[in-house]
């Protein structure tokens, strides 16, 4: 019992931090952090589309859920609006490498370098997610028809990401 | 001399740390510590136990040690009330101090004093005015966004954040839409 509760403590205090730090220093488009401090555990971000990609103009919503051993495990990113993106499953889930623990690789592709590990932190989590719009990964099939409609015909690719982003603002 | 009272120390917290968690896990019915004000209480139907309760030398000193800018006063007031090291030295984490004994007239720490109601409406409303999405028309793009600024009262933090993602949504919607008709334009 007092061992969970310490586990949560640091990861509270970690978060604490690191909230503080993307207040204070936040990156170029992007917002993050916890909806109701009530529950530190639950953060809202927002990303912007980075400029030049089909995601461009866009500003997409996404949750990050934190668990209890977080830094030692990492959160789960999900996005709240419709994305059409081939590392990004249907239900708005993000399918990337910093998100994966070093011993839980469902890829099979992925270097250990590149996941998660308790270096990396909330700011690295989502320029990685904000250079993943920017590149999609084709190996890593999280939306199968999206991978297919990115590799093969690009105009629908796009024309369908602009229809996801007039949604997720309302215009 | 010096090493082997630090010695004596060390052992000293070892051992009250070892026999509060004992305390602490065992049934309150074999805690010495318990008044026995206490244990008709609790027997009387489990009222929260916030009465007072025995705290040692030992329990003050080593929440003093994670603590050093408590006083005495502070830290006796709140082991009286949970009677467990742990809880007290996770309410100094959590809240940042520990309350006064009622009666005593300390100034209120920065951090609290800047809770007060008043406080935050000022700080919000001042700095960070409030927007909703149908202000679209009155978001000037080639002005900078608002500059954040942390603050040490959660409201306030809170509030700020809802504004600033408000700013964003504000700032893509007509970003986009002046995108739309600029392209329109191009294609007539």
């Amino acid at each position: 019992m007092s061992r969970i509760r310490s586990k949560t403590s640091t990861a509270s205090r970690r978060l604490m931090t690191e909230y503080r730090d993307l207040i204070n220093d936040p990156p170029e488009g992007i917002s993050a952090g916890p909806a109701d401090e009530d529950n530190f555990f639950e953060w809202e971000c927002l990303i912007q589309g980075p400029e030049g990609t089909p995601y461009e103009s866009g500003l997409f919503p996404a949750t990050l859920s934190f668990p209890e051993d977080y830094p030692l495990s990492p959160p789960t990113m999900k996005f709240t609006c419709k994305m059409w993106h081939p590392n990004i499953y249907n239900d708005g889930t993000v399918c990337i490498s910093i998100l994966h623990a070093p011993g839980d690789d469902p890829n099979m592709y992925e270097s250990a370098s590149e996941r998660w590990s308790p270096i990396q932190s909330v700011e690295k989590i989502l320029i990685s997610v904000m250079s993943m719009l920017a590149e999609p990964n084709d190996e890593s099939g999280a939306n199968i028809d999206a991978s297919k409609m990115w590799r093969e015909s690009r105009p629908e690719f796009n024309k369908r990401v602009r229809q996801t982003i007039r949604d997720a603002l309302g215009v | 001399m010096v090493e082997s009272s630090t010695v004596t120390f060390i052992v000293f917290v070892v051992v009250a740390s070892v026999i509060i968690r004992w305390i602490f896990n065992e049934d309150h019915v074999a805690n010495p510590h318990i008044t026995a004000e206490d244990e008709t209480n609790q027997q009387e139907g489990g009222r929260p136990r916030y009465r007072r309760r025995g705290v040692d030398q030992n329990m003050v000193e080593i929440v003093q040690s994670l603590a050093p800018g408590l006083s005495v006063e502070q830290i006796r007031y709140d082991l009286e009330r949970t009677g467990n090291v742990e809880l007290t030295v996770e309410r100094y984490l959590a809240e940042g101090t520990l309350p006064f004994p009622p009666g005593r007239t300390v100034e209120v720490p920065v951090a609290r004093a800047r809770e007060t109601p008043s406080q935050v409406e000022n700080v919000t409303s001042a700095k960070y005015p409030k927007v909703t999405l149908s202000d679209v028309d009155s978001v000037d793009l080639e002005s900078p966004m608002t500059n954040l600024e942390w603050s040490e009262s959660k409201a306030v933090r809170q509030e700020r954040l809802k504004q600033r993602q408000e700013e964003m949504r504000l700032r893509a919607r007509k970003k986009f839409l002046q995108k739309t008709a600029d392209d329109e334009d191009d294609n007539n």
